[in-house]
């Protein structure tokens, strides 16, 4: 126990010391503010947008769930790419020979090092995730309408598995080539282009890129596709363990 | 080889060879408790990987690494330290012995911080503690390595060029942490400045291209085939030349390089022993100093080497 909270504390060190829970503080809440924004002012921007005689594009009154839908569309873009960062980072320790040395030297189980670390990446990104959402609901509630409960519900869930899912992905991946820069590259690249998935009727039904677009389906249709995330989200965690005890020291930076 | 009550380590035919060459290949050598065994070699010999293996970092394809005892802890602190530089000093210790210690013990957090605090002070880190790691010199961090292995209280200590890139205060400093620690553990270290491997190490174990090539006390390898040279300076300029003295003690060398300051080269401090008295007495001045000459350790380290090449 002891080995595990000191990595969940030298994690929570190192987020409040680099300044990535002030990113996540900051990239989740914005968005939360300019979801809601954007879709209050979207008739406006898309006329002036379109100023020809020939083109006309009328947009739909605003609804309340346009304003979970936006700041979630962007969250789960851009925060989702700061979030695996998040994960990758969290295992640069074994990017570096002398950092590597100092822990495995040090530590028997090096899954009771890892583990923490990344579960403390996903309560910092789903906590920020929440803080945005929140700020999304009361700034649509104040412009737009109250958004139904169940909606906003739905959306932070399935966002929140998403979110940890991409993040346990991004730790496999990392703990496979122990490269930053690679690492966050690679996932990046997979973040983009894994959302193709549900456009695949077959695959729709469970695949785990369905929850980006939880606004649009009942409750019951994401059941599945939670429960796949879950399975991945398990299944990274304990194949990365497994790559990172079978790594043996790196030679080079 | 039989473990005895004062062998910390022994390490048999240990091996471990690289496909783009590099590795060690039947290394066996004792280490022993309470003293320093230092490991040279030139540049790619194996020191690096006959750590990695003894610090469990590496798996020999062949042999054992056997401690006195079972739970025996060994540390290793590389050449170059590294930690998470968000740390304070302190904090990259405590988290050294917190990890290390891996089941959770009631008050631990206390002891840990005195622990902490002790082996910072050891290294001369005690008034820096509270500073990130990200703002230490290469002294520093080489010091903060050793303290964060120290703190685990390992029964081996391995130290990785310990003395590199150091300037001669910090080279200083590095000694005497090593002379201290010496006298409650097993060290290991590797080094390329010979003349702080013969300050500290009271076994010497030499590797070349992954294979023991010589190993012993310090003095004996440093002085095995050494031919040493004496400065003679006398209080008058000598009653005989070059070509008596070398009739009256072929063995050696003779030069003048003033007429009072001679200097003689023996084969061996063994044929010194009974000689060097009579090349005084043929002298027949007054002596001012003899002095042994700095032995040129570099080279008998290279003649070590280039003697197992040749072969």
């Amino acid at each position: 126990m002891s080995l595990i909270l000191t990595s969940a504390r030298v994690e929570t060190l190192r987020l409040t010391r680099s300044g990535l829970l002030a990113g996540l503080l900051a990239v989740f809440p914005f968005f939360g503010l300019s979801g809601p924004a954007l879709a209050l002012f979207m008739p406006e921007i898309l006329a002036a947008a379109t100023g020809t005689e020939q083109l006309t594009i009328e947009a739909a009154a605003p609804r309340p769930e346009d304003g979970i839908v936006l700041f979630n569309q962007s969250a789960m873009q851009l925060g989702l790419i700061l979030a695996v960062a998040v994960a990758i980072t969290a295992l640069s320790w074994d990017a570096r020979p002398g950092s590597s040395i100092f822990y495995r030297t040090r530590v028997r189980c090096l899954a009771r090092l890892t583990v923490p670390r990344l579960a403390i990446g996903w309560i910092a990104v789903i906590a920020s995730y929440a803080v945005g959402l929140l700020l999304a609901a009361g700034l649509t509630a104040l412009s737009l309408g109250p958004a139904e409960p169940g909606l906003v519900a739905a959306v932070g869930l399935a966002s929140a598995a998403y979110l940890v899912m991409a993040m346990s992905i991004g730790h496999l991946i990392m703990a496979l080539t122990r490269r930053t820069a690679a690492a966050i590259a690679a996932a990046t690249v997979l973040m983009l282009v894994l959302p193709l998935l549900g456009g695949i009727d077959a695959l729709a039904v469970w695949a785990p890129t369905t929850l980006l677009a939880a606004a649009g389906l009942a409750p019951a249709e994401l059941m599945l596709p939670v429960l796949s995330a879950i399975a991945v989200s398990a299944g990274c965690v304990l194949a990365a363990g497994l790559a990172t005890a079978r790594h043996s020291l790196r030679r080079e930076a | 080889m039989t473990a005895d009550l004062t062998t910390a380590l022994t390490a048999e035919g240990l091996t471990r060879m690289y496909p783009g060459g590099g590795g060690i290949r039947d290394v066996s050598f004792t280490a022993a408790d309470r003293a320093v065994t230092a490991v040279i070699g030139p540049n790619g010999a194996g020191k690096t990987v006959l750590f990695s293996i003894i610090a469990g970092l590496v798996h020999a394809e062949a042999g054992i690494v056997a401690p006195a005892s079972p739970h025996a802890r060994v540390a290793y602190c590389p050449d170059v330290p590294q930690f998470e530089s968000w740390l304070t000093a302190r904090e990259v210790v405590e988290t050294s012995l917190e990890v290390s210690r891996g089941s959770a013990e009631r008050g631990q957090r206390a002891r840990s911080a005195d622990l902490a605090r002790g082996a910072l002070e050891a290294c001369g880190l005690g008034a820096v503690g509270e500073r990130r790691v990200a703002d230490f010199s290469r002294g520093m961090l080489q010091r903060l390595g050793i303290a964060a292995a120290v703190v685990t209280d390992p029964d081996v200590l391995i130290l990785d060029e310990p003395n590199s890139a150091l300037d001669p205060l910090g080279r200083a400093d590095v000694r005497d942490i090593i002379s201290e620690q010496k006298r409650h553990r097993c060290i290991l270290l590797s080094s390329h400045m010979l003349s702080e491997v013969e300050q500290l190490a009271d076994h010497i174990v030499v590797l070349a291209e992954g294979e023991v090539i010589a190993r012993g006390t310090t003095a004996s390898i440093f002085t095995d085939g050494l031919a040493p040279v004496w400065t003679i300076r006398l209080g008058a300029p000598a009653r005989i030349g070059t070509a008596a003295l070398a009739a009256a003690v072929p063995e050696a060398h003779f030069a003048f390089e003033a007429d009072t300051l001679c200097t003689v080269r023996f084969p061996s401090f063994e044929a010194a022993a009974n000689r060097l008295v009579i090349v005084l007495h043929l002298l027949d001045s007054p002596l001012v100093e003899v002095t042994l000459r700095e032995r040129d350790l570099d080279a008998s380290f290279a003649r070590i080497v280039q003697h197992q090449e040749r072969r």
